[in-house]
């Protein structure tokens, strides 16, 4: 494991609160924007965050650290953000997905359009890969992650992962091919 | 290298790292095989498609919301129990939780057996009835005087376990 993350999960056992903020300001941004990826809107991936940050609180005093902290946060943020994928999300069921990030102030207004264009395809192309692959693709595209670790967070063989990808980007090669040519 | 070995391998380096030597050896079937380097052409054209999105961020603020309202939700998780059960986990508390019960076990086994029977055996060993003087009455007193044999007697047969029952039971009678 991480030695920070390490030293962190020790000082947590000992008492010190301050320990997990500092844990949850570390990670916060990427199990935001895994859960982001995944799910629709911000108020779900928001809520998902919280609910990761909760449960390892919950946790935390009987991590072992058998796998990494990132691993099993990672692992948490993705069973949740499934779970809530498959109650159907509320951006999902009020018809309110939003899809475009805060555009920086000084943008060209043609281009951003366009980028919200290229994002709301990119997003509704990975929203329509079975839930399992979309994570896989997320852990491995945006987040980087080697395939060993998207197998442990996973639960699977590092194998199914390799499997896994290569028919979703079958896929995705499809889905994309109007918005690549356009490129 | 294989072909089909050429397309696992295209994906892998073009999301993430790859070992130096098979990167090399996938560069050099590419340069020969144009089949898997029209695939290797497409699959980078896809991966960065799906990157030009950027990140999603929150705003400053936004994080400061979600800090707060973790604490709360924590906090109204930690009441009661769970503050306690976290309290006693950890190990600085833990030990002296432990230290802590130790001194009351001693205490109350103090309390229950040792006191007790050096309380008896000074009745023994001592006058009883100047003993018990102080804490009951003369008239009571003076109602049990056999204290001293009825102490005796018990004290013999806990204090000799050699004693079989049935001769303690037919020497009372
Ligand atoms: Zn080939």
């Amino acid at each position: 494991m991480d030695a920070e993350d390490q030293a962190l999960v020790q000082a947590f056992k000992r008492g010190e609160e301050s320990a997990f903020a500092a844990l949850v300001i570390k990670y916060r941004e990427q199990v935001y924007r895994i859960a982001r990826r995944m799910l629709h809107g911000h108020e779900d991936a928001f809520d998902v965050a919280q609910e990761v940050f909760i449960r390892v609180h919950r946790a935390l005093p009987r991590f072992a650290g058998r796998s990494a902290l990132r691993t099993w946060l990672y692992r948490i943020t993705v069973n949740l953000s499934l779970d809530y994928a498959s109650r159907g999300s509320r951006a999902v069921l009020s018809g309110l997905e939003d899809l475009e990030w805060t555009p920086a102030a000084n943008d060209d207004p043609v281009e951003t359009a366009e980028r919200n264009e290229l994002a709301r395809t990119v997003k509704t192309t990975i929203d329509a890969l079975p839930p399992r692959q979309r994570a896989m693709v997320v852990l491995r595209v945006y987040q980087d992650l080697p395939y060993a670790e998207i197998a442990r967070i996973m639960g699977c063989a590092e194998g199914t992962v390799k499997a896994t990808m290569f028919a979703a980007f079958g896929k995705l090669r499809k889905a994309l091919a109007p918005v690549m040519e356009t490129r | 290298m294989k072909c089909s070995e050429a397309r696992d391998l295209i994906l892998e380096s073009l999301t993430g790292t790859t070992p130096p030597d098979r990167r090399r050896a996938l560069l050099a079937h590419l340069q020969e095989c144009s089949s898997c380097r029209r695939e290797a052409a497409e699959k980078e054209e896809t991966v960065a498609t799906l990157r030009a999105v950027p990140e999603p961020r929150l705003q400053g603020d936004l994080w400061a919301e979600f800090m707060v309202a973790l604490d709360r939700r924590i906090a109204e998780e930690m009441t009661g129990w769970r503050w306690l059960v976290r309290l006693l986990r950890t190990p600085r508390i833990a030990w002296g939780a432990a230290a802590a019960t130790s001194v009351v076990v001693v205490a109350l086994a103090v309390i229950l057996f040792v006191w007790p029977f050096s309380q008896s055996e000074r009745a023994a060993n001592d006058d009883a009835q100047a003993d018990l003087s102080g804490l009951v009455t003369e008239s009571v007193v003076q109602s049990i005087p056999s204290m001293t044999t009825v102490l005796t007697s018990w004290k013999a047969g806990l204090s000799a376990p050699d004693v079989s029952y049935e001769l303690v039971s037919t020497g009372g009678r």
